[in-house]
């Protein structure tokens, strides 16, 4: 069994991405079971501005201090998809993935551990809207997005909105996750099902002893 | 320089021991215990000071004992160096539920005294033998090392956590100036006032205006009125000529940063200086000065230095080395250094010190869940 370590946006993902990230490694497939270990101190490395442009090499020292934790086997990187531009072109969230990935090669990653990128359209939010109707204090006039993975756009504010507390990530966001005992609505999010084949094929990479970066590079 | 201290059953320290450098920063969470550990300090050093341990000034007893240990004694054990000589100290302070005070005091390995329940356990080598009673470290006539010890801890520590009108006020208190610069830096135009009188030492008081510089660029120097020592000036250059202005109608920020700097080369130093969040008020343009000043405090021999601090920028200024983690686990506070994994991503540069404030949380040895087989 090897770690896996988990790099975060904010406070409030990292309190509440563990448990989601825990949920799926206990619905993978049966071989891929028990590969990993959920490392208990995610790591918050900030938006995507904070790890691309003039700071991607932050990522390649996150990545490093992610390995220093005994028997590293993949580290998986999870960021709101939000964005607008991302180093001067417009945002796209598998070619910002791509990138990403294909840059921590020069650190190890894809060698001696594996990685794997994931951004939530449009953000962690957009999940617990998908699985709304087991959110406690939703309010009860509420109709649902139809399409929460493109609206809306301020997931946060939409929860805020309409549950009956408000919605603050670091006070509410694990409450609200460890609340979700059924992730099948989210699954109709592309972001989430992108994000449990992550999990997957880190698995698989650390099961077979092949590391692997994820998304695969189209670059050359 | 304190190099240990062990501090049991004061507040959230059930049983803690801290190996202290000298340059320390204690960082950890809000209401880890950072500040219960320099509040037992404080503790001890007036303790020492009024002879008696009175835990009024702190809400009563039952407010300074740990919540779930109120039946026990309160302790602490320190090791200390007192000049370069390297002869260490140790002194140890007990008192009982019953209200009894247990003491020891060793040189060099070897018990000077050690009394309990009013009785010599290890009698001081002196003539006439006193009684034991109360705190007896530096009331035993002939026991020099004891009279050392004692000023040692009473007057040479500093706890300074400046409140945002600092150096608003008259400047004077009665407290004598040979106490050095008081907790809240009330009594700064006496400090001052020392500074300016050791002329051996006149280069530290335009090391204190260079730094203010950091704070303010137009500052020129700091003046004192004499003979009457009643008010601090601040000249400022201005159209190529100097405007004097009182401190105290400074900014908040250039009056902590001048108060810290006071605290660091207050005449006669300190051996040891605490100081809770220097970072507050402060202009992050200033940090970089004010952690240099923290820097050089040993070095120069002015003391040792503890911090506490929530500040990443000034956090990132210090050596792995100096820190120490704080946490607190059920009311229980633990304080112990950087975990071996972080230090290691320290050292070869994959963290800043800072980002152990915001990235990964400082952790200490041991809390990072092993990997299951």
């Amino acid at each position: 069994m090897k770690r896996l370590v988990l790099l975060v946006e904010g406070e409030g993902d990292v309190a509440a991405a563990p448990s989601l990230v825990g949920v799926l490694l206990t619905r993978l497939p049966e071989d891929l079971q028990g590969q990993l270990f959920l490392d208990n101190a995610p790591m918050k490395v900030g938006g995507v501005h904070q790890i691309t442009g003039r700071r991607q090499n932050d990522l390649h020292r996150h990545l490093g201090n992610a390995n220093k934790r005994s028997k590293l086997g993949a580290t998986l990187l999870v960021l709101d998809g939000d964005a607008d531009r991302v180093e001067g072109q417009p945002f796209c969230a598998v070619e910002s993935a791509r990138i990403i990935a294909q840059r921590t090669a020069a650190c190890g990653a894809g060698t001696t551990f594996s990685f794997a990128v994931v951004f939530l359209r449009q953000e962690y939010e957009s999940l617990l809207i998908a699985a709304a109707n087991q959110l406690p204090g939703l309010k009860a006039e509420v109709t649902l997005p139809p399409h929460p993975e493109e609206s809306p756009r301020d997931a946060k504010g939409w929860l805020h909105q309409h549950l009956g507390d408000g919605y603050n990530s670091t006070e509410h966001q694990l409450e609200l996750t460890r609340a979700v005992s059924d992730w099948t609505p989210a699954r109709s999010i592309r972001s989430f099902r992108r994000l449990e084949h992550a999990l997957a094929e880190l698995a698989s990479a650390v099961a077979t002893d092949q590391h692997i970066l994820s998304p695969i590079s189209s670059l050359p | 320089m304190i190099k240990q201290i062990r501090i049991r059953n004061f507040r959230s320290l059930h049983d803690v021991t801290v190996d202290l450098n000298p340059l320390t920063v204690l960082i950890g969470l809000s209401g880890t215990g950072k500040t219960n550990f320099v509040r037992a300090v404080r503790f001890l050093r007036d303790s020492l000071n009024s002879r008696s341990i009175n835990f009024e000034p702190l809400g009563g007893i039952s407010r300074v004992l740990h919540v779930e240990h109120q039946n026990e004694s309160l302790r602490f054990d320190l090791v200390f160096f007192i000049d370069q000589s390297g002869t260490e100290y140790e002194y140890s302070l007990e008192r009982h539920p019953t209200g009894q005070i247990e003491e020891s005091f060793k040189v060099s390995g070897k018990i000077l005294f050690q009394h309990e329940k009013n009785e010599w356990v290890v009698a001081p080598a002196v003539v006439p033998l006193p009684t034991p009673s109360g705190i007896m470290l530096g009331a035993i006539p002939g026991l020099q090392e004891s009279t050392f010890a004692y000023v040692r801890l009473r007057g040479g520590i500093g706890c300074y956590d400046f409140s945002g009108d600092v150096l608003e006020g008259a400047g004077q208190n009665r407290e004598s100036p040979e106490r050095g610069l008081a907790d809240r830096g009330d009594n700064y135009l006496q400090v001052a006032e020392r500074i300016l009188s050791d002329l051996s030492k006149a280069r530290n008081w335009k090391r204190i205006a260079v730094g203010m510089r950091a704070v303010n660029r137009a500052v020129a120097n700091l003046t004192l009125n004499v003979p009457t020592a009643d008010r601090l000036d601040v000249g400022h250059q201005f159209n190529g000529h100097v405007l004097s202005m009182d401190v105290r109608s400074e900014s908040e920020g250039f009056r902590r940063f001048l108060a810290h700097v006071l605290a660091l080369y207050q005449n006669p130093s300190k051996q040891t200086l605490f100081f809770e969040h220097p970072e507050s008020g402060l202009h992050p343009g200033a940090l970089e000065s004010l952690a240099n000043e923290f820097k050089t405090c040993p070095l120069d021999g002015r003391g040792q230095i503890i911090l506490t601090t929530h500040s990443p920028q000034l956090l990132d200024y210090f050596p792995a080395e100096s820190l120490r983690v704080v946490d607190v686990k059920k009311m229980y506070t633990s304080i112990g250094p950087v975990s071996p994994e972080q230090m290691d991503s320290l050292r070869e540069q994959l963290l800043n010190p800072g980002e152990l404030l915001t990235v990964d949380p400082a952790r200490l040895a041991g809390q990072l869940a092993e990997v299951p087989g």
